[in-house]
């Protein structure tokens, strides 16, 4: 296997046999024998950490599952695949939190969400049916430099800036007529009504698909393609576009998780103190965040975010 | 608006009337009590997991293997009747997975009902693929 031998610079790597990435391990686990106390305390560490990237995660805007496979494969040396249902399973569970809320509020648009998720859910099936056919063919190294990619082409991305609170000049395309994509809301900051359409449906359905995929194969919410199709193709409010987006991140991430748990590559003493964490610290990171200046925490999380994208690099390339 | 639209039942002089309320309401309830069950099931799953196998080793978190017959609906709900911490935890998953699976039924539910045949197509495309991924492809992949 192409990854043997590589570093492992946390405490539990000199306890593991090299290549505990290949398949067979990731199935039957490592033959090294471990304390029992180790699984309580790793746990507990799990879940700290799980906290902190769904806390830092919502104040930086990007929600902490987008950290959450690095830290599990490079702190804890989680197999990548098992590492990727983790990620999505707590995904999962911090959009249904979110998605609650926003759906509660009516702001999200229920047939724009709907309708793209026609292209995130078969995404999200090639996605997670390519992570499980490249962990079986031995090339977990080409899944790291891809997830790191995906994470330092998300830095830029993340900078982007919703188009307008109101996008002016929108002409309603014919899906977004047949099918009725639009609608108005009250907007108390506004304090005005708010009347919308969508345009450029297709080119979203595209960008959609390609968010799905990256969903699929790392188990991450992929908010900055979803607002780019959103914002920028669709032209839809601000937040029309941000409910929208964080109402189809949960079904999405539900087409990856269930492709892996069926596929056997899911581990729920992993995934729990994993989801449970970060839905805990998204939750504390959201009731905090309208009194912080989140400035400084994004720029830490975004650095953070780029550490261990080129870490996940390297290790691909088998080097450091 | 400025442009040239093309023809359809909407546009910015015709709004399309939204979901009833009723709809947003059974929406969230659903994603609430998916999320509420999962919790429940995940923290007593753990605690369970401590209290039942003390002596578990660390290798536990780097393998499915010891999961895997809870993918089996027998074995699933055998472990649940003699409380296995494993299936509690196996059972927690499938809860969260199910919950958006829930959110589709109930959107498609509610197109149907106002007569949004396109919709309600649309919606059960999405529930189909969701039900394909999870029952037919993931048990392919597994066997591949």
């Amino acid at each position: 296997m192409a990854t043997q031998g590589w570093p492992r610079p946390a405490i539990w790597a000199r306890r593991h046999a090299a290549g505990q990435y290949e398949l067979r391990e990731t199935l039957s686990g490592p033959t090294v024998a471990h304390g029992p106390v180790e699984l309580l305390l790793v746990t507990l560490l799990l879940l700290l950490f799980a906290i902190g990237a769904g806390f830092l995660g919502s104040l930086a805007g990007l929600g902490g599952g987008v950290i959450i496979v690095p830290i599990l494969v490079i702190l804890f040396h989680v197999p990548f695949v098992l590492a990727v249902g983790a990620s999505a399973i707590s995904v999962l569970a911090t959009s249904n939190t979110a998605g609650s809320a926003y759906v509660h509020d009516h702001l999200t648009d229920l047939r724009i969400g709907m309708f793209l998720e026609i292209a995130t859910v078969p995404g999200a099936l090639i996605g997670a049916t390519l992570t499980i056919y490249l962990t079986k063919a031995g090339l977990v190294p080409l899944l790291l430099i891809a997830l790191g990619v995906v994470l330092l082409a998300t830095i830029p991305g993340s900078f982007l800036r919703h188009h307008s609170e109101v996008p002016e000049g929108v002409v309603p395309d014919h899906l977004s007529r047949r099918l009725g994509f639009g609608g108005s809301y009250q907007d108390k900051h506004l304090r005005r009504q708010v009347d919308y359409m969508g345009e450029s449906t297709k080119p979203a359905l595209g960008v959609m698909f390609s968010a799905g995929i990256v969903s699929g194969m790392f188990g991450i919410g992929s908010g900055v393609l979803k607002v780019l199709a959103l914002d920028r193709a669709m032209k839809l409010p601000m937040k029309v576009s941000t409910a929208t987006s964080n109402f189809m991140i949960g079904v999405t991430a539900a087409a990856g998780a269930g492709v892996l748990l069926a596929a056997g590559y899911m581990n729920p003493v992993l995934a729990a103190p994993v989801a449970l964490g970060t839905t805990l610290g998204a939750f504390v990171g959201s009731r905090i965040l309208p009194g912080l200046s989140n400035s400084v925490v994004r720029y830490v999380f975004l650095v953070l975010m780029a550490v261990l994208a080129v870490e996940l690099i390297l290790r691909g390339l088998g080097i450091g | 608006m400025s442009g040239k639209a093309p023809p359809g039942p909407y546009g910015f002089d015709n709004l399309p009337q939204p979901l009833p309320l009723r709809a947003y309401q059974n929406m969230a309830i659903v994603l609430r009590t998916g999320l509420l069950l999962t919790v429940i099931l995940f923290v007593s799953g753990l605690a369970l997991f401590f209290v039942v196998h003390p002596g578990e080793s660390l290798s536990t978190l780097f393998s499915s293997k010891s999961f895997l017959r809870f993918l089996d609906p027998g074995a699933l709900f055998n472990g649940l009747g003699h409380g296995d911490p494993a299936a509690i935890l196996t059972l927690g998953m499938l809860v969260l997975v199910a919950t958006p699976m829930a959110r589709v039924l109930t959107g498609m539910i509610y197109f149907h009902e106002h007569g949004e045949l396109d919709m309600s197509l649309v919606t059960l495309a999405v529930l189909t693929l969701l039900l394909v991924g999870a029952l037919l492809l993931g048990p392919f992949l597994a066997h591949l």
